[in-house]
């Protein structure tokens, strides 16, 4: 009879080595539950049995002299019973109880339970604790022995199935969540290489391409100029020279740091500063980037979708200070704030304005994305009125935990 | 009496046609040694394990990666080394993300703006002796920012500024203001108190004061 290997989820795989070392880790542990518990139970009632036997279940009160006269028994009682519960735990033990299905278990239960009973009832004859007891004194003795270590076990068994049934489930739980969490991180590696690519594609291919092309019309007006083209086809190039460049210079940038902000490959600060110098020169506008929250968003497979989630967040403030608050004074602040109980930094940016505060209703569409984007990430967007006189976006991230 | 040694050249750029112009020009100049040419930065890197150089010449937005990384990756290993930066945007603030200590060296040209085979050697000259040039066109286009320190200079102080950050030196600041290099002096120091850069006479308080316009003006504007 081999004792059934335990596994929650069987595979078809060869176990690796580290689940194999946490199998025999697992087994251990429910061995020594098992023992901890029987033991505890089986010492309690040896000693407490013992204890009973001599001063408390007397059949008639006697003297405190008579009691004194029989403690000598005390330490050959204790040590049977210690003896037994012993022996009881050892054959445990040997038979690996808490490895098997219910019904061999209980079978092993009883096989350890009536033995060690009458193994302690032989010890007593030999001790003298018995003195040719009558049969049926032997079987109560025996059988409550018997029933007492079966109990003891039984508990000490129900005690390992509930814990492997919580480490399972919590197992289950961990796995899921495991699985889940790298599916998503999976899916935002793809979704920031596809977004790489092609804003890599429209800054550098497309980029390229209209640049030739401007240069060629260049070429095609200096021509014109020399062979004395009328002014209107002049003017006409012209204008398809000026629609070239401000298609370069502003729609395809703009689509490209949609797609994945200018400098957020760099750093954090320094896709910060590429979005501050954007603002028109008539606000101003500071940003201070706590060296500290760039080191903490500057490593790890995850980084630079988190600098994203933040530059996209100071964005959003930014956008809607101009756009709904009229601001002329905008100051972005970004650091590590407390250390949660994860230990792991949380980076936090405040973009303050002096702009006309928060609207009645608010309509900044925006801020649910943002809000969204950022609860992905384990983070959070809050909007609140500033003390320059306008709104405060505040935008939080959790940043991986550094070794 | 020997002849001024040759300033070496690595050119990282993927886009062949502009490899290519900007090979043929390098190559023809007097004075200029092209050492190596790549389309990205892992040909670059091995082929500049193998070859030395005075100054890289060095697109930003590359296939393999992002040409700014690579250019301070170079610096690491060789700390005397230029680093040209060539971009067709202006992405001027990826030199704020320099360290104090590393900044002397970098300059930066723009692909589209009116960049000269002449602005684009003396960028390598500039840069090759550990000094810094700002594509003059972008710097023009840069108006100072409300509420900055930039904001606080007068307009003559400001044109100094500019063509400081153009990689001029103080005579040719004189020459193109028509004043004397007195005034210039004068002139860059009030520059540098109104920007709060300390003038220690060191290259980095001219590379400071360049880098102030680059943080404190927003681009966009008119052309100067």
């Amino acid at each position: 009879m081999s004792p059934r290997a335990r596994s929650a989820a069987p595979t078809a795989s060869t176990p690796t080595v580290a689940s194999s070392a946490l199998e025999a880790r697992d087994r251990a542990d429910d061995r020594r539950v098992l023992l901890f518990t029987a033991g505890v139970l089986l010492t309690a009632f040896a000693i407490g049995s013992t204890l009973q036997t001599i001063f408390i279940y007397r059949p008639e009160r006697v003297a405190t002299s008579e009691l004194i006269a029989e403690a000598p028994q005390l330490p050959d009682r204790l040590m049977t019973n210690l003896v037994t519960v012993a022996i009881a735990l050892l054959l445990a033990a040997f038979v690996r109880l808490e490895e098997r299905r219910p019904l061999a278990a209980a079978g092993a239960v009883l096989a350890i339970a009536l033995p060690v009973a009458l193994a302690r009832h032989g010890l007593q004859l030999l001790l003298g604790i018995y003195v040719a007891p009558e049969l049926d004194v032997s079987l109560v003795e025996v059988c409550s022995v018997a029933v007492v270590i079966a109990v003891a076990l039984g508990l000490a068994l129900a005690q390992v199935r509930t814990r492997v049934r919580l480490r399972e489930h919590e197992r289950a739980e961990a796995e899921h969540r495991l699985r889940a969490s790298t599916a998503l991180a999976e899916l935002a590696a793809e979704e920031m290489r596809v977004r790489r690519e092609v804003a890599d594609g429209l800054h550098g291919t497309l980029q390229g391409r209209l640049v030739l092309s401007q240069a060629a019309i260049d070429a095609i007006q200096r021509r014109g100029v020399e062979e004395g083209w009328s002014e209107a086809a002049l003017a006409q190039l012209a204008g398809l020279r000026r629609d070239l460049e401000r298609m370069r210079e502003h729609d395809v940038r703009e689509l490209s740091n949609l797609l994945y902000p200018v400098g957020v490959d760099v750093s954090l600060a320094h896709a910060i500063r590429a979005l501050v110098r954007r603002v028109p020169a008539e606000i101003d506008i500071t940003a201070e980037v706590d060296p500290e929250a760039d080191l903490a968003l500057d490593r790890g497979d995850d980084a630079v979708a988190q600098r994203i989630a933040v530059v996209r967040g100071i964005e959003e403030g930014i956008t809607n200070a101009l756009r709904h608050g009229a601001a002329t004074t905008i100051r972005v602040m970004v650091g590590v704030s407390d250390v949660d109980g994860a230990g792991a930094p949380r980076v936090r940016a405040t973009v303050e304005d002096d702009g006309v505060g928060l609207p009645d209703s608010p309509r900044w569409n925006g801020l649910a994305r943002t809000s969204e984007r950022l609860g992905l990430r384990g983070g959070r967007v809050e909007l609140a009125p500033s003390s320059l006189g306008g709104a405060r976006l505040e935008v939080e991230v959790a940043a991986p935990v550094r070794s | 009496m020997s002849a001024e040694p040759a300033i070496r050249v690595i050119l990282v750029e993927d886009q062949a046609l502009f490899r290519s112009l900007l090979s043929d020009l390098v190559r023809a100049e007097p004075g200029f040694e092209l050492v190596a040419a790549a389309a990205g930065i892992a040909e670059a890197r091995a082929l500049a394990a193998d070859a030395e150089a005075d100054v890289v010449l060095l697109d930003i937005e590359l296939p393999d990666g992002n040409g700014f990384q690579f250019g301070r990756e170079l610096r690491r290993a060789r700390p005397g080394l230029g680093v040209v930066l060539l971009s067709s945007h202006d992405l001027m603030e990826l030199l704020l993300a320099l360290p104090d200590r590393e900044r002397a060296g970098w300059s930066y040209l723009s692909k589209v703006s009116s960049t000269s085979r002449e602005t684009l050697l003396r960028a390598l000259r500039v840069s090759a002796r550990g000094a810094s040039m700002l594509d003059p066109e972008l710097l023009g286009r840069l108006r100072p920012r409300r509420g900055s320190a930039l904001a606080g200079l007068t307009p003559r102080q400001l044109h100094a500024l500019r063509l400081l950050a153009e990689g001029l030196s103080n005579a040719a600041i004189a020459r193109d203001m028509g004043i004397s290099n007195h005034s210039v002096d004068n002139l860059l120091n009030a520059v540098y108190s109104t920007l709060g850069v300390r003038d220690d006479g060191d290259l980095n308080s001219r590379v400071a004061a360049a880098l102030h316009l680059v943080r404190d003006g927003a681009p966009g504007g008119a052309g100067a």
